[in-house]
């Protein structure tokens, strides 16, 4: 019979090797939150034409920092499938991915009974620390 | 060196003694924190994104609102029998399944919610340990042996540790080794998930700075020590597996690392503090302990 210690020494390297490897899929992870701190952070938000931001989570369900996920999970996938890095994605391909994110919203929306504006904006803003304040950058993502 | 090296080896990976009090004790709490996390609403009907088991099942059905109701009844109906101790080799596996398959849909939307990992490393560990005790003749049938008590306890206490380690090499695998020497820029990444936070609702709660940012940034040696403190207690707590004393320490920091990053940003890790407190911090064994019954020998080294 095996002891526990053997058991364990065998068990957690491979489950720690899977999850790397299998990435995220449930209930394997590999957790990859703040990995990799950087002097620019980033995000995300969503408006409507007039510049109103919206409160994505009332609206969709789906919470604040998952826009960012799925954003950034989908440009990933693209910049695989056209085979270039996700900076050198051509403008329609970003276009596209934005688009039917904003699709995916509305069909969350619809889900959780609410009803988002006709015309929506995906915002995109960068924090940075310049000469002892923290400073934020905003521009427009995207707009329908 | 080499008696350090002994003495670790020697401590390393005990499998404890648990009595029934508290491995029932350590059931009915993991079983009430599973059902308090259960979704109320059902989850989307789409798998846009599918993730796991969903790359070869259809999980969508989960999504209608008359079956995820049906579902959701069936999974509370397994965490009474679970919690009861009763065929945990089938029911175990079974419930770890039936509960990967819901968060499965869920986080096949395209983007990845965390919160329910560790119960799912949990349940998932905890069944593979029944699972080598479906076997006849095991006296696992009524209720768990004082075999089946103990692996199901380091089984858990094993996976919610390396899901910490995994956290650790993936640190260092995506900063290129200098996660260390970088820590902190959270301080901006603290900015960043407060403003997302404040997006989520237009929560004026969140539409501050996080406390001290700016101290943070200006003083990158002391930040820094302060985040790679969390960074040792997540590489460090598979040291504890198995054990009581070490395990209850390592369990207080972590708690105390996941409170002190629910200040500065606002996340919040309800489900990992609650699975720490009862299989690192070792509530239902405290408990149990207090009521009178003191297993403190070690179960004989073989499974």
């Amino acid at each position: 019979m095996l002891s526990s210690k053997v058991i364990l020494l065998i068990a957690i390297p491979v489950f720690c090797a899977l999850s790397l490897v299998l990435k995220e899929n449930f209930p394997f992870s590999h957790y990859p939150m703040y990995s990799d701190p950087d002097p620019i952070s980033a995000y995300y938000h969503l408006e409507d034409a007039e510049g109103k931001a919206l409160p994505l989570t009332q609206l969709t369900g789906v919470r604040g920092p998952n826009l960012g996920k799925i954003l950034r999970k989908r440009l990933s996938d693209q910049a695989k499938k056209l085979d270039v890095g996700v900076k050198s994605l051509p403008r329609e391909a970003v276009d596209g991915v934005a688009r039917d994110t904003l699709a995916y919203l509305r069909t969350q929306a619809k889900h959780s009974k609410q009803v988002l504006p006709e015309k929506l904006r995906i915002m995109f803003t960068t924090i940075q620390f310049v000469d002892g304040k923290v400073e934020e950058k905003r521009e427009v993502f995207f707009a329908e | 060196m080499k008696r350090l090296l002994h003495l670790l080896w020697t401590h390393l990976f005990p499998l404890p003694v648990v009595s029934g009090l508290e491995g029932a004790l350590a059931r009915v709490f993991t079983a009430c924190i599973v059902y308090y996390f259960l979704p109320i609403f059902s989850p989307p009907t789409v798998q846009p994104v599918p993730v796991g088991m969903a790359h070869f099942v259809d999980l969508t059905w989960l999504g209608q609102a008359s079956s995820f109701e049906i579902y959701r009844q069936v999974l509370i109906a397994l965490l009474v029998v679970y919690a009861s101790g009763i065929a945990l080799p089938v029911v175990l596996p079974v419930l770890a399944t039936a509960y990967i398959a819901l968060y499965t849909l869920i986080n096949s939307q395209g983007f990845t919610n965390h919160s329910h990992h560790i119960l799912a490393v949990v349940l998932f560990s905890q069944a593979l340990a029944a699972l080598f005790y479906l076997r006849p003749k095991t006296g696992n049938w009524l209720k768990p042996s004082a075999g089946l008590r103990a692996w199901m306890l380091v089984a858990a206490q094993a996976g919610i540790a390396s899901a910490y380690l995994i956290s650790v090499f993936s640190k260092l695998w995506n900063s290129g080794f200098t996660w260390l020497f970088r820590s902190h820029y959270i301080a901006l990444d603290m900015v960043k998930t407060m403003r997302q936070n404040y997006y989520s609702a237009l929560d004026p709660r969140y539409a501050t700075e996080p406390p001290n940012v700016v101290w943070m940034l200006e003083h990158p040696f002391w930040t820094a020590l302060l985040f790679d403190l969390g960074f040792f207690v997540e590489a460090l707590i598979v040291l504890s597996v198995g054990t009581r004393k070490l395990a209850m320490i390592f369990g207080v920091g972590t708690i105390c690392m996941h409170r002190s990053i629910n200040y500065f940003m606002g996340l919040e890790f309800y489900q990992n503090e609650s699975m720490l407190a009862v299989f690192f911090v070792n509530v239902p064994f405290v408990v149990a302990f207090l009521l009178g019954q003191r297993p403190m020998d070690r179960l004989k080294q073989t499974s």
